[in-house]
């Protein structure tokens, strides 16, 4: 069948893929962005002194780590339509399950960071006359942003992967428009090894923004 | 709102086998994944140019790629390429090789770095050589390093082995969909399937834990 590669019919059907591509980028900058702040959010309640708090982000945070991203995205697609009378359309189902499950990977990332920083930090900052708000906002936020910034790239990768796992509730992001295109063409190798050429393309780019973008602001100055 | 439970449990035996392949496989990939991080952290390890930078290109690579691209491949390449006949079982088994082995060199790696120099230096020095102080002195104490993420890496690849359902293969995320799409009971199917995974997992994940505290002497 493909004993010559016939790469001619795949860049044929080019612009289909380069919009599956955005559609990736943009779920993945959603999910990085708001995923940060809902984990700061989780985090914060993990490490926090009012036990009630401690115990929601924990039971939240293992559920969420310990099942399979592909099952959340089917139970909110699913099951929680079935449950509530709301309907998700597949892009919000699957921005959604994307968002609550890095959410959970997110809030151990920044605990781990939070629990990391040297205490003669906080009682520096506390012995300065800070308030908890600006001890919070100057001092542990961007300190922890600086610990743990390998791990929190890491994950942001994991979530661009994670995005072509939307194509079996037919988002048209990338993944699925070259399923889409290997229907249509028959295309089969070809289709997949080069947008398997543009995934690593993706994280390779992403990575070195992100490489540089840590040597400019979140190196540890000592 | 009318659940269901029934159904669910009319199908819990074909959950509880597809649980089971699910546990087979993820075991499989994983003993199979430690052999090739092995393999490819020796590589990253040795004074060997060429051996270093394959594999680091090789780990970048697979790293890169979603790992349902890579079953995708693993899929189609055989049949239309080499020609062979593959099984599912066979095409997850090599995806989730391929994957969980990568991840492997990663975690085998910085555990033999982060044995100090002088331990090798005072078993060299003691007139051992340097195969005898892989084995006696360096591997051991790596190992305490490496366990608590490898068992994280397991818990990874029991839940990276439900995409194996997207080709059809039958382990406990493919049992659901079977379950779903004959009754309709979705709500209840996928709840079930998550509170087997979670079952399989958090036990797993609180060990590791367990074992992180207790190796850091």
């Amino acid at each position: 069948m493909t004993y010559f590669f016939q790469m001619g019919e795949a860049y044929k059907y080019i612009d289909l893929l380069i919009k599956g591509m955005w559609l990736t980028l943009s779920l993945s900058a959603l999910s990085i962005i708001i995923g940060l702040l809902t984990g700061w959010i989780v985090a914060i309640w993990k490490v926090s002194e009012k036990k009630i708090l401690s115990i929601i982000a924990s039971v939240y945070i293992e559920f969420w780590r310990n099942t399979p991203l592909l099952i959340q995205v089917f139970f909110v697609y699913y099951g929680f339509t079935a449950l509530t009378g709301l309907s998700f359309t597949a892009y919000q189902a699957g921005l959604l399950a994307i968002i609550l499950n890095t959410t959970a990977y997110n809030a151990e990332i920044l605990r781990g960071g939070i629990q990391a920083i040297p205490k003669v930090q906080i009682e520096a900052a506390k012995a300065l006359g800070l308030d908890s708000f600006h001890i919070w906002y100057t001092v542990i936020i961007p300190y922890v942003h600086r610990i743990v910034f390998p791990s929190l790239i890491n994950q942001f990768v994991l979530i661009i992967l994670g995005t072509s796992l939307l194509s079996v509730i037919a988002v048209p992001e990338l993944m699925n428009e070259a399923k889409e295109l290997q229907a249509l063409t028959g295309r089969t190798i070809e289709i997949y090894l080069l947008i398997a050429g543009i995934y690593v393309g993706i994280i390779f780019i992403f990575s070195a923004i992100m490489r540089f973008i840590e040597g400019k602001f979140f190196t540890l100055r000592h | 709102m009318g659940f269901d439970w029934e159904p669910v449990i009319r199908y819990f035996p074909l959950l509880v086998k597809g649980a089971f392949f699910t546990i087979l496989l993820s075991a499989l990939s994983l003993v199979t994944g430690t052999c090739l991080g092995l393999v490819l952290a020796i590589f990253q390890l040795s004074k060997l140019k060429p051996l270093k930078i394959f594999s680091q290109y090789f780990v970048l690579i697979i790293r890169s790629i979603p790992l349902l691209l890579l079953l995708f491949l693993a899929f189609y390449i055989p049949p239309i390429i080499f020609k062979l006949d593959t099984s599912k079982f066979f095409t997850a088994w090599i995806a989730l090789f391929l994957y969980s082995g990568v991840y492997a060199t990663e975690i085998i790696r910085s555990g033999i770095q982060s044995i100090p120099k002088l331990q090798i230096e005072s078993g060299l020095s003691l007139g051992l050589n340097k195969r005898k102080v892989m084995r006696l002195i360096v591997l051991p104490q790596a190992l305490k390093t490496i366990i608590p993420p490898y068992i994280g890496l397991y818990t990874v690849v029991i839940k990276d082995s439900s995409l194996a359902s997207v080709i059809g293969y039958i382990e406990l995320a493919r049992a659901t969909r079977l379950g779903v799409m004959s009754t309709y009971r979705s709500f209840e199917f996928y709840s079930v399937a998550l509170a087997l995974y979670f079952l399989i997992c958090y036990p797993l994940s609180r060990y590791s834990k367990k074992a992180e505290l207790r190796g850091g002497q």
